[in-house]
């Protein structure tokens, strides 16, 4: 009989995300021929990220793609919510096969889900109304919109900033009346909100690489034939290949594209912003188990 | 089909007298179950408690606060007497000032029905001393009342924006444009009709009688300032603004006015809460809905096979306009926005209509839907108020629904009647 | 049947006083962000925290409107009927009523296991359980303010009273007796 396997993002179908869980669609699909039936919904079409690890516990989705939230699901997850840790594309797949795959994996599995593989959000970079940001001091005073993310208000205080929450859908018009100054986004989500429209300038400040972890219930998972999670990890697995390319291959575009509409682009003093993040580290070493370990383990995969 | 079997569901409901909202969670409930299974109810729950955790949504209690303060302090009496002493010397003068409180007004409470019991009882009696034609006077306050939601601030406005995850603060900017030309239509009429049926003018202009009521309600005027200023200022949101607004009206109200009564403040915030959670649960319950109709694709069907008639947005509009102006006969307006929204949604981005563009029109239908009988709970209050029968007004109520019904075309077949202060600013 | 009528009276009073409490907070939390984004610090939970006072104010509130039937619906054509078809599916649509909020109750309490894994985002100490506990807790006292009420409105059915006209009525009766007041 054919199966049916439910698969949602949050993310809207021009997205980095929505490109490649088309992709991972069209890969399963190719496996698995009419074994499996792939329903798929983007655009939150099935609630934002926080209802689908609730639907992936529950088993009525069967595979969704969940991102920076995995953090309060288990704390280790907030890694990724340091600055600067990751380096490079090439450092990240790194940290994937390393840490992500093997101690990560196992604690979301002591919470009932199931990472399958590591696709790409992006690297964050900082955009806002007032001048360019090349050091933390640039931030000084500045209400920058940031998602609801305990250690992304933290790392922006850190810096100097006022991190300010707001709901994404009033982050255009804020931005333009100035309610807030600035924001913080992959540049795939600044582009496709618009957001370049209404900013001055865009920092490139890389400050955080947001995964997006491809996630099963466990309960579910289990429940599938070997056949069928075969093929599934598989997919993903090409289809991570795929994003970080395509996730490269966009920042690049975009750059241009936005810089070409008046949007004024500079690159960041990173080891300024650095050394003004100690104070993050420290409490992820402190606030979460084993952090301190977590860290130096990422930091050595750096020079490899 | 499916889509079809959900409406007469909904309809049965409904007509035994089933709260809307439980029918709309009822409808989800019995459509999860049976199609996708029972495991399936757990994510029931869920979905009704994301469905209220809207945060621009917030804005309706704060508002219908706001309203509530202003209405108890002696706010809206002065905004009355502003009025009359700016355009009451004008033949048919009250018919006027009704359409210039509503304006002002502008459907501030949350539930239109307050509104129009808060003007109307004050110049429905009125206009009766003065030989104004009952039905007439009844229709005015209604047609104006109507009015206001497209005018800023707007509840349906954000409701619409908050379920279809469009801008408020440019759903705002776009019905300033319609809601003044549609306050001018109005006022034509009235001046029209005042002329044919010789009706009186209040007392004749005076500048004193002027300053005086200006001052008198000057505080009372910045209230709007203080909210609008403060939102297309870039001090708050649009949320905030409604924060803004019951800050202001504490202060001026209870600081300046001192005409805040406890006692009755008490009891308009308690009918706040009520008014609030009436539309909030309508809000959850359509999630549930909404939950089903997702996950049946009806939503992308209807798309689909509308898309595969005609791909034209001026037809889509025509079509969609037809069926608002049915729906809005026998709906409440948030009930209607909360229900529709949803479902016809893809079909606007897909044959591309500008989100905010439709959020006009369809606030439009809204408002007219308040004047069409059976369902006319706007029309119904001022009808109460002049005890005039409901179909004998609806005669008289006619050209102005023409009125709005113009602005309607206009605002469909011309989108720069809203979209051009929007894309002014934005 | 007196006894009923003071039970519900004083559920009504407790409810209109824990809604009005929330909504005073959701008020508060509301100028307080703005006034602290002013000053250059803004208050990181805000939008969450506000998002779940304003489900809590809808639940709570949805009950005290049950316990005065204010919710929305479309009375005319009920209250028109045959007495005996009134009656029918008066009780019909309570029972309509009452099982949904029955079925909420009972997917709402299972539920809460699955969320006792999470918290909120922004204040990692509070449980999503607590948050969602309206859900459970609401459906149940919707249910209670349902049969609490169902005497008084058992007796305006029997007479056809028309709610929505009724609560017109209600509606300009304030207005005027505000009007007074503020002539006095
Ligand atoms: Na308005
Ligand atoms: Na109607």
């Amino acid at each position: 009989s054919q199966e049916k396997i439910v698969f949602a993002i949050g993310g809207s179908s021009q997205s980095l995300q929505g490109q490649t869980a088309l992709e991972f669609k069209r890969n399963l699909e190719e496996k698995l021929g009419d074994q499996v039936q792939v329903e798929y919904y983007d655009s939150g079409q099935l609630g934002d990220e926080r209802q689908l690890i609730q639907r992936l516990r529950l088993g009525t989705v069967d595979l969704a793609a969940i991102s920076s939230i995995m953090s309060s699901v288990a704390p280790e997850f907030a890694l990724f919510d340091l600055p600067y840790l990751v380096e490079s594309r090439e450092h990240l797949k790194q940290i994937d096969d390393e840490i992500v795959m093997q101690d990560l994996a196992d604690t979301a599995e002591k919470k009932g889900l199931k990472i399958i593989s590591t696709w790409e959000n992006g690297f964050r970079h900082i955009t806002n109304n007032q001048r360019p940001i090349t050091t933390p001091s640039d931030l000084n005073g500045l209400r920058i919109r940031t998602p609801q993310s305990d250690w992304r208000t933290r790392m922006f205080s850190a810096w100097g900033a006022n991190p300010t929450p707001m709901a994404f859908s009033e982050v255009f018009v804020g931005l333009q009346t100035g309610v807030i100054d600035g924001q913080e986004n992959p540049l795939s989500n600044i582009y496709g909100a618009r957001l370049h429209e209404v900013q001055k300038y865009l920092s490139l400040s890389n400050h955080v690489y947001t995964p997006i972890w491809l996630t099963a219930g466990q309960g579910g998972w289990n429940q599938y034939s070997e056949n069928i999670r075969t093929a599934i990890s598989e997919a993903a697995i090409e289809t991570q290949s795929w994003a970080l390319t395509r996730g490269a291959e966009l920042d690049q575009e975009l750059i241009s594209t936005m810089r070409d509409s008046g949007i004024e682009v500079n690159e960041v003093d990173r080891d300024a912003f650095i050394k003004a993040s100690t104070s993050v580290y420290e409490a992820f070493a402190e606030q979460v188990e084993g952090g301190q370990a977590l860290i130096d383990r990422a930091m050595e995969l750096a020079d490899q | 089909m499916t889509l079809l079997i959900v409406i007469a569901a909904l309809f049965a409901l409904v007509l035994i007298n089933v709260p809307i909202a439980v029918a709309i969670g009822v409808v989800g409930v019995v459509g999860v179950y049976i199609n996708m299974g029972p495991e399936h109810l757990l994510n029931v729950p869920l979905t009704l408690f994301n469905g209220a955790t809207n945060f621009p949504l917030i804005a309706i209690p704060l508002f219908i606060f706001a309203g509530a303060l202003m209405n108890t302090s002696g706010i809206s009496t002065r905004l009355i007497n502003l009025v009359t002493a700016m355009v009451g010397f004008v033949r048919g003068g009250l018919a006027m000032v009704n359409v210039g409180v509503s304006m002002f007004f502008a459907e501030i409470s949350g539930s239109a029905v307050a509104d129009v019991a808060a003007t109307g009882s004050v110049l429905i009696p009125e206009m009766k001393r003065k030989h104004y034609n009952h039905e007439f006077s009844a229709a005015i306050t209604s047609s104006s009342a109507s009015l206001a939601i497209i005018i800023p601030p707007s509840l349906s406005m954000i409701i619409y924006g908050a379920i279809a995850e469009v801008s408020i603060v440019q759903l705002f900017v776009a019905g300033i444009i319609p809601g003044i030309i549609g306050g001018i239509g109005l006022a034509c009429f009235c001046y029209y009709y005042a002329v044919k049926y010789n009706l009186p003018r209040e007392e004749a202009f005076s500048l004193g009688r002027l300053g005086h009521a200006f001052k008198e309600a000057a505080w009372a005027l910045i209230l709007p300032v203080i909210i609008l200023g403060g939102i297309f200022g870039g001090f708050v949101t649009a949320t905030e603004g409604a924060g803004i607004a019951v800050f202001a009206a504490l202060i001026i109200g209870g600081l300046i006015y001192r005409e805040l009564n406890l006692k009755i403040l008490y009891r308009a915030v308690t009918e706040g809460v009520i008014q609030t959670a009436v539309v909030m649960l309508l809000v959850a319950t359509s999630a549930v809905l909404g939950l089903f109709l997702t996950e049946m694709q009806l939503p992308q069907q209807l798309a689909q096979e509308i898309t595969t008639i005609t791909q034209d947005p001026l037809a889509v509009l025509a079509l969609l306009n037809i069926l608002l102006l049915l729906l809005g006969m026998f709906l409440h307006g948030a009930a209607a926005i909360i229900l529709v929204v949803p479902i016809v949604m893809p079909l606007v981005t897909q044959v591309g209509i500008d989100p905010i563009h439709f959020g006009l029109i369809l606030t439009l239908n809204l408002a007219i839907g308040q004047q069409t009988p059976p369902v006319a709970s706007v029309l119904a209050t001022a009808c109460s108020i002049a005890k005039t029968d409901m179909w004998n007004t609806t005669k008289v109520n006619f050209p102005m629904i023409g009125v709005l019904l113009m602005v309607l075309l206009l605002v469909t077949y011309i989108p720069a009647t809203s979209l051009y202060l929007v894309d002014l600013f934005y | 049947m007196i006894r009923i009528e003071q039970i519900r009276l004083i559920t009504e009073k407790i409810l209109e006083f824990f809604t009005v409490t929330l909504l005073l907070s959701l008020t508060l939390i509301v100028l307080l962000a703005v006034a602290f984004r002013t000053l250059g610090s803004s208050i990181t939970w805000y939008d969450e925290v506000a998002s779940i006072g304003l489900a809590w104010l809808s639940f709570y509130g949805a009950n005290l409107a049950a316990i005065k039937r204010a919710h929305m619906g479309f009375p005319s054509f009920v209250s028109n009927a045959h007495p005996f078809i009134r009656i029918i599916l008066f009780i019909l649509s309570e029972l309509i009523v009452v099982s949904f909020f029955i079925i909420m109750a009972y997917y709402g309490y299972q539920v809460l296991d699955v969320l006792a894994w999470d918290s909120l985002v922004s204040l990692p100490q509070v449980s999503l359980t607590f948050t969602q506990s309206v859900i459970p807790v609401s459906s149940v006292l919707f249910i209670i303010c349902e049969l609490l009420s169902l005497p008084g409105a058992w007796k305006k059915m029997k007479q056809g009273i028309d709610s929505d006209h009724e609560a017109i009525e209600e509606a300009i009766r304030l207005a005027e007796q505000g009007l007074k007041e503020q002539r006095l």
